[in-house]
């Protein structure tokens, strides 16, 4: 049933200076464990104090982490939503739907896996579920600067930075990366333009890409189509597609949509 | 083979399953999709004249197997921009835009600039139970003669399909009063005024509060809204299709439908996860009536009425 499971916050984690990670542990058990690149839908039922009812919203996140029937979520300030789910507290109570979508294959025996801003936390979980395997991955991070780049010492295996102020790593952007790189097979998740750029490099390089993405989702779980990337819906077929589905894509890299559905066309 | 043709005023659809309005409808994308499942026809989401961002989530939650609470808030980009993205008359199956709007003369505006972009027919929402206006209030279908003062200002444009909330005390009267009015169609049930709270978490369970109830435990409810609507348009002389609604999620529960006197169907819940679900009831509508030797829908449509008469 999707049904948001209330999910009592027991442990606040991983700061950074524009988020931080929150372990929750639901009160009846998910049906199966996440896949990584799967998400949950993460409702704040209630106001924190000193934050007006309105930003009580359910929003989808992807999942950071699994332990036992544990759920991680990292969380970015990015709206007034996720700024007061922040403002919670251990022993607060969230709900949670999910595991929702499809997520990323475990299909790399060289993976690679590059992320910006909060397209991190899906591939810290995919990154324990490959070392899980024993499978060392290769792990891209990029950031406006040091402070903003979520678990980056949290990664098993190789991890290489990049940041737009030259804080940490690589000065500049993290696909400038990709051009050292040899895997068989490309994992990502961040902003679009990053995406786009990774999906040209992976088909210029003949290497199998799977990219998760974000769109506005109003339910989460497949009934009202607004997250439609063309024909397919992102809550439901995504948010991870392969290089192959992206690389005929109409709207990848150049819609979004908003609330009601309201079209955005990305520039550049 | 069975033929499963059926006309919706001037419209002639390939079979009686329609995708019910606000479900998988949000984007030309998906519509695509959709109509390469087999429906006989796609109703869009409520298109308004100004756009509506929709409810804060949760939206819909499912509270026990197949059966759900919804609050969507009838998300919607406006007309003008509805009208650009979505090209009426270039889907391969008729494509009839759902209306909303909080008087007949925003329903009328309506109705003039889908039927200006082509549309053959139209579907007015005469009966969404979570509007913030109808806190306390009614619904336009709750009350006949306003409901027919909205399919009058809206049939002048273009022919309309009245759709019809259960939350009334005689929807027969209402039904009847539409048709006088002369709606092409009624439709039946939209979904039930409900609400359910979390008893962890203290509070309702959707965002707005209030929803509607749909799903498999909605289905005996529009049955019989659907025989009582089909008895009173019979008994006031009018053969207006009716097209009924609520909880179908397979061939059969369509057949059940078309027993009590359903013209067509439309399905919407039971999609949920599963576009794909359409086309197996498309087919296995045809595969029933093959089976049961019937050429035609007309051949059982109506068989349960005698057992009301």
């Amino acid at each position: 049933m999707r049904y948001p499971i209330p999910s009592k916050i027991i442990e606040i984690t991983s700061a950074t200076s524009v988020g931080h990670s929150i372990w929750l542990e639901p009160k009846e058990p998910w049906l199966s464990a996440p896949t990584p690149g799967q998400f949950a839908m993460v409702w704040l039922p209630h106001p924190p104090d000193g934050y007006k009812p309105e930003v009580c919203n359910a929003v989808p996140m992807s999942i950071a982490g699994w332990d036992d029937g544990r759920v991680r979520i990292t969380i970015k300030d990015l709206g007034p939503t996720s700024k007061a789910l922040l403002a919670c507290q251990c022993g607060d109570w969230l709900g949670l739907t999910g595991p929702l979508g499809h997520g990323f294959s475990l299909d790399g025996h060289h993976p690679l896996l590059m992320g910006g801003g909060v397209g991190a936390p899906p591939l810290l979980y995919l990154a324990q579920s490959f070392a899980a395997q024993g499978i060392e991955p290769i792990t891209l991070l990029g950031g406006t600067t040091k402070d903003e780049i979520f678990h980056r010492d949290e990664f098993p295996g190789t991890v290489k930075l990049a940041t737009d102020d030259g804080s940490a790593g690589h000065h500049g952007r993290v696909t400038e990366l990709l051009a050292s790189s040899s895997p068989d097979r490309l994992y990502s998740c961040g902003p679009e333009p990053m995406l786009v750029n990774g999906l040209q490099w992976a088909l210029q390089h003949h290497v199998a890409a799977e990219l998760c993405l974000e769109r506005y989702m109003a339910c989460g779980i497949g009934l009202c189509g607004i997250c439609s990337l063309d024909q397919d819906l992102v809550c439901q077929d995504g948010p991870v597609f392969t290089s192959e589905r992206l690389a005929n894509s109409r709207e990848f890299g150049t819609l979004l949509r908003e609330a009601g559905g309201r079209v955005q066309h990305l520039s550049g | 083979m069975a033929n499963l043709r059926v006309k919706l005023a001037e419209l002639d659809l390939a079979n009686p399953v329609m995708l019910a309005s606000g479900i998988l409808d949000s984007t030309p994308g998906i519509l695509n999709r959709m109509a390469g499942t087999g429906a006989g026809a796609l109703i869009t989401k409520s298109i308004s004249l100004k756009p509506r961002p929709g409810y804060p989530g949760p939206t819909t939650v499912e509270i026990a197997p197949g059966t759900w609470i919804n609050a969507m808030g009838l998300p919607n980009p406006g007309l003008d921009e509805f009208l650009e993205e979505f090209p009426l008359t270039k889907f391969t199956v008729p494509v009839i835009p759902n209306l909303v709007a909080d008087s007949a003369e925003e329903f009328a505006q309506l109705a003039a600039a889908t039927a200006e972009a082509g549309a053959k027919i139209a579907e007015i929402n005469l009966s969404c139970p979570h509007p913030k206006a109808a806190y306390g209030g009614s619904l336009t279908a709750q009350d006949p003669e306003a409901a027919a003062a909205v399919v009058t200002a809206t049939a002048k444009h273009l022919p309309v399909i009245a759709k019809l909330t259960p939350n009334v005390a005689d929807i027969g009267t209402v039904a009847v009063a539409c048709a006088q009015a002369g709606a092409a169609a009624v439709s039946a049930i939209n979904t039930l005024a409900a609400l359910d709270v979390d008893p962890e978490l203290e509070r309702p369970l959707l965002g707005n509060g209030f929803g509607g109830l749909s799903g498999v435990a909605i289905r005996p409810i529009g049955l019989r809204k659907v025989l009582e609507i089909v008895q009173a348009l019979n008994h006031a002389g009018f053969d207006t299709p009716v097209i009924g609604m609520g909880g179908i999620s397979n061939a059969e529960d369509v057949v059940r439908y078309l027993l009590c006197g359903a013209h067509s169907v439309q399905i919407g819940t039971s999609l949920t996860g599963d576009p794909e679900r359409m086309s197996t009831i498309t087919r296995g509508l045809e595969e029933w009536m093959d089976r049961k030797g019937y050429c035609e829908l007309a051949d059982f449509r109506g068989r349960i009425l005698e057992w009301f008469s």
